[in-house]
């Protein structure tokens, strides 16, 4: 039998956060139960549902981006199938392209198939994911021919999309360049294998020679000798996405032989490392610092405010992390970075103002109305807290307590403010 | 922490006058109410600097160039036939930059830069670089950060080691979202500032309450284990820097990014609140295609910022108050087909002040007998910068920061005289 704390941790993890109604549907399962409930997206929205359109010259950028972002939140505060968003998140930093050069229409594109497909074979997702335009772009090979070729998607396709640092050498490189030659965009913002440009000399990649062409490479890169390589770099980027920095080496190992029996399948990863029982050990429940928009999201879903209602938007910028321009091609960090007086205090001003939408709102029904204890319980239960700790517990009992003496309008505002400042509620 | 209700809005104008105030206010708001030892962690180190830096006191501006920032675009070397065989139509013309010396030249877009070299300082210190094993960003910039090479990730930066075992009283400061290596320690890390947020001390008496019970959140153990407590402890510290540096931010909007943080930087330096290094991060350079336009709008930016820092710092500062350039690397002799470059080598690095030693440092690596893979050889470890910085300008020991002492070049006069 779980604990209310295992399910909470799970659909933290697994999504951001869950509603009561969420979480209450997953206690009475066993943990592999809810573990395939929380990978199953069969029964959730489909994946085209609601996806804005937008024009690829577009003459409102600024609202075509707002547009982007509304969608992107909502769908993650009401989605039926919280893990595919969570994904879609993920690789959106492992594959990280930006706003900063990249058109808003191949952005919303790209994303499209993070969703369609970010749970599924990780080779067909970076085959997919390599030829759409955003990273054509983003990382210049629309612009690579066989006279001199741009290294640029070469050393990021090994570097940071399949293999890690020091698992190749600096001549395969230069010949998986020469492989992508020619693969750019036409001028119906569509990818293609320019044969002009393409260079039609054999290369050598990872020890195999042969007549290269760019897609080709992924599935020899992921499921040739160096398919061990490859698993392992990802489980481990998966699993301090979803548990704790710096597994042991022991654990990769094992998530990379899951990974590798479930035939490269991402949901078979996920289901190894949340089947672990180091998943929910203490290191694993205080080993990630919410994101900003992981966090953002989690209080519209705790306080079921929408996004025109809170306009996370405004404030993510300031806290770090804008949706659709990760801040250079590593993505976005994890943890230790969310940890600063800055983006401290960018999300206090956004608590600041989901604060004071509490009360018209009636997130917390009416507070003063209760006994301090009961206060104090209901906050922290709405807010997705009840295992908080005695030092949090306390500082929101004594404030209650003050706050009574003579300005009770101020109980739900206050009481908001510290449960979403309080650190149980910053980690994720 | 009675200041926090001081509803007395100081004139926050430029200059030394604003620096006393703040800190007067910044040694009430962090002794009122708590002793040292239960103040969050870098306040509880700044508290202890109750005197502001001294006379010699040198104070170092670290200006990042994150991407791979082509040293040969910015300084280069028009005079040479290899130059402009090597990047064709991306060559810069000598009559379209600005003279130095020895057949070398700097961008068009430099302007205010090659004012300062007139004036004897601006430093060029060429053939920078480290002995990385590949030519990544990530590899790169770790080196960069932690200071020397090393392998895996870094877990503290030089600046941040600096803090840890000589900066006793005295902070760093990071401006930006994040906290980057570079300015965190094994103990002690640097206080990070927003960049664009409005800084507004809590006023009323609710607000009060509410940030006291804030405050507490880092006051005692959470059980939450690392991080947990670091977030636990932020909480409090935000309300303390608000009310610390909140004049210290320009009141003019209307300059581009990073010309806000360079006045920033100033007027945090003017403050002289114990900050004895800022850190800031400028990109990306990373000119894979078309590279020439990218970097007209870069070195307009980067120029203009660090001519608003000098007009921004007080004069009484500048004598011990050194703007440092670095990049994680440079980048390939040869153009490549998309009108860019790829990543490099040896690259080159700046330090502007008035008690910099203006002219060229190093040596300019050869043209043509690079790398196997076209790249310029550096001559001089990122190390050895640093450790001239910190031996001659923050009054540390290098081989202790650095593990290594310094070898490399003498660019930096003693700070404040």
């Amino acid at each position: 039998m779980n604990s209310r704390a295992d399910i909470e941790h799970l659909l933290n993890r697994a999504g951001f956060g869950g509603t009561d109604a969420e979480i209450d549907a997953l206690l009475p399962m066993t943990w592999g139960q809810a573990v395939n409930a929380v990978l199953d997206v069969d029964g959730a929205e489909p994946v085209w549902h609601g996806v804005p359109t937008i024009p690829q010259d577009t003459t409102n950028w600024a609202g075509d981006y707002a547009r982007m972002v509304r969608f992107w939140l909502e769908r993650c505060r009401t989605t039926g199938a919280p893990i595919r968003e969570k994904m879609t998140l993920f690789w959106h930093g492992h594959f990280a392209c930006s706003t900063d050069t990249v058109t808003l229409r191949w952005m919303m594109d790209q994303q499209r198939i993070f969703r369609a497909q970010g749970l599924g074979r990780f080779d067909n997702l970076v085959k997919a994911v390599a030829t759409t335009p955003a990273m054509l772009h983003y990382l210049g090979n629309r612009y690579s021919h066989k006279w001199s070729p741009n290294e640029n998607f070469a050393r990021e396709l090994l570097e940071l999309f399949t293999l890690g640092a020091g698992n190749y050498t600096e001549t395969d490189i230069r010949e998986l360049s020469r492989a992508w030659t020619g693969w750019t965009i036409g001028d119906d913002n569509r990818s293609y294998r320019r044969a002009e440009w393409h260079d039609n000399e054999p290369k050598t990649i990872l020890g195999a020679t042969r007549n290269w062409d760019g897609p080709p490479t992924i599935g020899h890169i992921l499921r040739g000798p160096t398919q061990p390589i490859a698993a392992r770099f990802l489980a481990r980027k998966l699993w301090e996405f979803f548990a704790y920095e710096n597994p042991a080496d022991t654990l990769v190992d094992d998530l990379a032989d899951a990974f590798i029996a479930a035939d490269l399948r991402i949901n078979g990863l996920l289901r190894a490392i949340f089947m672990r029982n180091e998943f929910r050990s203490q290191t694993a429940r205080q080993g990630r610092v919410r994101s900003p928009i992981e966090y953002v999201v989690a209080v519209m879903k705790r306080t079921g405010m929408d996004f025109d209602t809170t306009r996370p938007d405004w404030s993510l910028p300031d806290m770090g992390q804008t949706p659709f321009t990760p801040p250079s091609v590593e993505g976005w960090p994890l943890n230790d970075a969310w940890i600063s007086t800055s983006t401290t205090w960018a999300r206090a001003e956004f608590v600041e103002r989901i604060a004071r939408l509490v009360k018209p709102h009636n997130v917390l029904g009416d507070s003063p109305s209760r006994s301090v204890d009961g206060a104090v319980d209901h906050a922290l239960a709405t807010f997705g807290l009840t295992a908080a700790s005695a030092h949090t517990r306390n500082i929101l009992r004594d404030f209650v307590v003050d706050v009574r003496a003579n300005r009770t309008w101020a109980e739900e505002w206050g009481l908001t403010t510290l449960a979403l400042s309080s650190p149980e509620f910053c980690l994720a | 922490m009675s200041t926090l209700t001081d509803t007395t809005d100081h004139a926050c104008a430029e200059g030394s006058a604003l620096g006393h105030l703040t800190r007067r206010r910044f040694l009430q708001a962090a002794t009122a109410g708590a002793t040292v030892a239960t103040l969050p962690g870098w306040l509880a180190d700044a508290a202890a600097a109750s005197t502001p830096t001294g006379p010699s006191d040198g104070i170092v501006v670290l200006v990042t160039l994150t991407g791979g920032m082509d040293g040969l675009h910015a300084v280069p070397p028009v005079g040479r036939g290899a130059y402009h065989d090597a990047r064709g139509d991306l060559a810069l013309q000598p009559a379209d930059t600005l003279h130095l010396d020895g057949g070398r030249a700097l961008h068009p877009r430099l302007a205010k830069l090659h004012q300062r070299w007139q004036a004897g300082q601006l430093a060029i210190i060429d053939g920078v670089g480290a002995q990385s094993t590949d030519m990544s960003h990530f590899s790169a910039m770790d080196d960069l950060q932690h200071g020397t090479p090393i392998t895996g990730k870094p877990a503290s930066g030089w600046l941040g080691r600096y803090l840890d075992a000589f900066a006793e009283g005295y902070q760093g400061i990071s401006l930006g979202s994040s906290l980057p290596v570079v300015a965190r320690g094994a103990h002690r890390r640097a206080v990070t500032l927003p960049v664009d947020a409005s800084l507004v001390p809590p006023r009323s008496h609710d607000r009060v309450e509410l940030h006291r019970a804030l405050d507490r959140f880092g006051r005692q153990s959470h059980g939450l284990g690392v991080l947990g407590q670091r977030l636990a402890g932020e909480a409090g510290g935000m309300m303390t820097e608000a009310d610390t540096f909140r004049g210290t931010y320009p009141g003019d909007r209307s300059q581009p990014d990073l010309a806000l943080q360079m006045m920033l930087a100033a007027k945090v330096v003017n403050a002289n609140l114990g900050a004895r290094f800022i850190t800031l991060e400028h990109g990306t350079y990373d000119g894979h295609a078309r590279q020439g336009l990218l970097y007209d709008n870069k070195f307009s930016e980067l120029d203009h910022a660090v001519d608003r820092f000098f007009l921004t710092l007080d004069p009484a500062m500048a004598a011990r108050t050194t703007v440092l350039i670095v990049s994680e690397f440079g980048r390939r002799v040869a153009a490549n087909g998309s009108m860019g470059t790829d990543h490099g080598g040896g690259n080159v690095a700046l330090a502007v002040g008035q008690n910099v030693i203006g002219g060229f440092h190093g040596e300019m690596p050869s043209l043509t007998n690079t790398t196997w893979e076209g790249n310029l050889r550096h001559t001089i470890e990122f190390s050895d910068v640093f450790a001239h910085v910190l031996d001659q300008w923050l009054g540390a020991d290098a081989a202790t920061v650095l593990g290594t002492p310094g070898s490399g070049p003498t660019f930096l006069r003693a700070p404040g005289s």
